[in-house]
């Protein structure tokens, strides 16, 4: 019976496409959660990403690292997302400095104090490099070296010294960020 | 020979193998510089796993809503398979309400009017009245009228037998308590403790409700029942709007007759319904909407509020204090009910009130956390404030 339904899902990407949502939308919906801040961005963006692969399923069912392309794409779009978010809060807390008439930028070190620290956590990812952040992100989902490496498209090899690279990069922005 | 940073990073996640463990594990022993540099790292990579860990709090544990992204999914998935090129179908959350508000006020607008139509009417009244949250007032008379001329429409029958579908994606089910319930609809359930009598619950099937928009038939229609100067975008034409209704769960509290049983709505007498002492608390999802992109929402909007007997300027003069974007908007009968913005579960809601053969009826929409409630029932301002309050 197992390989029967191996056999279909083979023959017919949209029962595997079918397979692939319901064993990992839960997973992907909350890693996008940790990395947004809000469950129904992480909804759309999780949605999003199923959406895209759902239009290559062709090609990317077959391969064999499904989990990774999701996580890589989910990742990327969290990430953009984050970026975005980022610049819009740079202009909303530009445009409150000028409501409250405070001309000086002496009042964003302040502002970034009263950041939440999961605030703080994201906007430091979002200025990491794209591979950095998405290393880092993947890591603490838990996935091993070789499933990084496949996602990321890296040697299994150099996973650790990346990934060591970077956390000295996010120890570096989460300082400066933290010491304004 | 020193060691590189990655083995040691490797070496703290057991991600080396067993040979180069043991000669890292040997050389650290010997080495001050190599294990000096271990310790940084390990401290390093230490912080960035809590900070990183600490974003789970913001992790919900709600239960997920696998079923309802499915059928978001799925709308996508059948509005791309049926029309490919011509349109892009938008998602986007800020377009949703909109094309609920549009799209539902005009399906309902037509299907309660239509004899044949009246199974299906029930349906929609649900989606109706849930979405509510900015209420316009309607006279009642232009109204009724207006509806009498659709009733009639013979292009309106054509209409809704060749272009509109409805899904139901299966059953209506009474089940024995809200855990269950919340399973069978992928929501958390809430209660009113403060509701009295028997309670019953029943989840209504998902739906989804397609519409090809044929411009020509919709005019021919609209100038049968002289409303030949409503003019709808043309980029609208050929398009394919659809409503994904996601499931939804009804609690019925006090004495609510067999309504629950009743799976024809036709069958149940409304009139006796709203007399009874009964409250009814429906709660699901936010329903998506699938549309084409560029098109003019105010224009349409319009033109819906015009079919339900505004003047033109009343129409446009109410459309710019409104978001369509967000705002489900929904015609209240003039005199007949009032509306008012109150707080309700830490958000802002609609209360509507209104008299029935004497009797104080109210009416309570609000949305929180893409969760759309409605609690209705016999009783005046207080009584749904209070129950309101009581939810958990």
């Amino acid at each position: 019976m197992q390989s029967q339904s191996e056999l279909r899902e083979w023959i017919d990407p949209d029962a595997q496409f079918e397979e692939v949502f319901r064993a990992q939308w839960s997973r992907l919906c909350s890693l996008l959660t940790r990395l947004t801040g809000s469950r129904a961005e992480a909804e759309d963006l999780a949605l999003e990403t199923f959406w895209r692969l759902y239009q290559k399923r062709d090609q990317v069912l077959r391969a064999s690292n499904l989990a990774g392309w999701l996580y890589r794409v989910g990742t990327n779009l969290g990430l953009n997302a984050l970026r975005a978010k980022k610049r819009r809060s740079l202009h909303e807390q530009a445009a409150s400095r000028h409501l409250l008439g405070l001309a000086s930028a002496e009042s964003v070190p302040a502002a970034m104090e009263r950041l939440e620290e999961r605030e703080l956590v994201r906007a430091v990812l979002a200025r990491l490099s794209e591979r950095s952040a998405q290393m880092l992100m993947l890591r603490s989902e838990g996935l091993s070296y070789a499933e990084i490496a496949s996602a990321l498209d890296l040697r299994p090899v150099s996973v650790g010294t990346l990934l060591a690279r970077a956390e000295t990069e996010f120890e570096k922005h989460y300082r400066a960020v933290k010491s304004k | 020979m020193h060691i590189s940073d990655g083995e040691l990073r490797a070496l703290m996640d057991g991600e080396l193998d067993s040979g180069s463990r043991e000669s890292v594990l040997g050389h650290l022993e010997k080495c001050t510089g190599c294990s000096e540099r271990h310790a940084i790292i390990r401290e390093r990579a230490n912080l960035v796993e809590s900070e990183i860990n600490g974003l789970m709090a913001d992790s919900v544990k709600s239960p997920l809503l696998i079923e309802a992204a499915r059928l978001r999914l799925g709308v996508r998935i059948q509005a791309h398979k049926e029309n490919k090129s011509m349109w892009r179908q938008i998602f986007a959350r800020k377009y949703r309400m909109a094309w609920v508000g549009a799209s539902a006020v005009l399906m309902i607008a037509l299907l309660v009017s239509f004899p044949s139509g009246r199974a299906l009417a029930g349906r929609f009244l649900s989606l109706f009245r849930v979405q509510k949250v900015q209420t316009v007032s309607v006279d009642p008379k232009a109204v009724e009228q207006q509806l009498g001329r659709l009733r009639s429409s013979s292009q309106l029958e054509k209409l809704l037998s060749d272009n509109v579908q409805v899904n139901h994606q299966g059953v209506r089910e009474e089940v024995t308590d809200p855990l269950e319930a919340s399973r069978k609809a992928g929501i958390t359930v809430r209660i009113p403790r403060a509701a009295q009598g028997p309670v019953k619950w029943v989840v209504q099937p998902a739906a989804q409700v397609t519409m090809d928009v044929d411009l020509a038939k919709i005019q021919g229609m609209l100038s049968e029942i002289g409303k030949e100067d409503l003019v709808l975008p043309p980029e609208l034409d050929g398009a394919q709007v659809s409503v994904s209704i996601p499931p939804a769960v009804v609690g019925m509290f006090g004495e609510c007759g067999s309504m629950s049983e009743s799976r024809r709505p036709e069958d149940y007498d409304r009139s006796a319904f709203l007399q009874r002492p009964c409250t009814v608390l429906m709660q699901m999802l936010s329903p998506t909407v699938a549309a084409p992109q560029g098109i003019d929402i105010d224009q349409v909007a319009e033109s819906m509020l015009q079919l339900l007997g505004m003047s033109a300027e009343e129409a446009r003069t109410f459309s710019e204090t409104v978001d369509w974007a967000t705002t489900l908007v929904v015609p209240i009968p003039r005199n007949l009910n009032s509306a008012e913005a109150v707080q309700v579960d830490g958000v802002n809601g609609t209360l509507v009130t209104s008299q029935f053969r004497g009797l104080n009826r109210y009416m309570l929409i609000w949305i929180k956390g893409e969760i759309v409630y409605t609690l209705s029932g016999p009783g005046d301002r207080e009584t749904a404030l209070k129950l309101a309050a009581s939810l958990s």
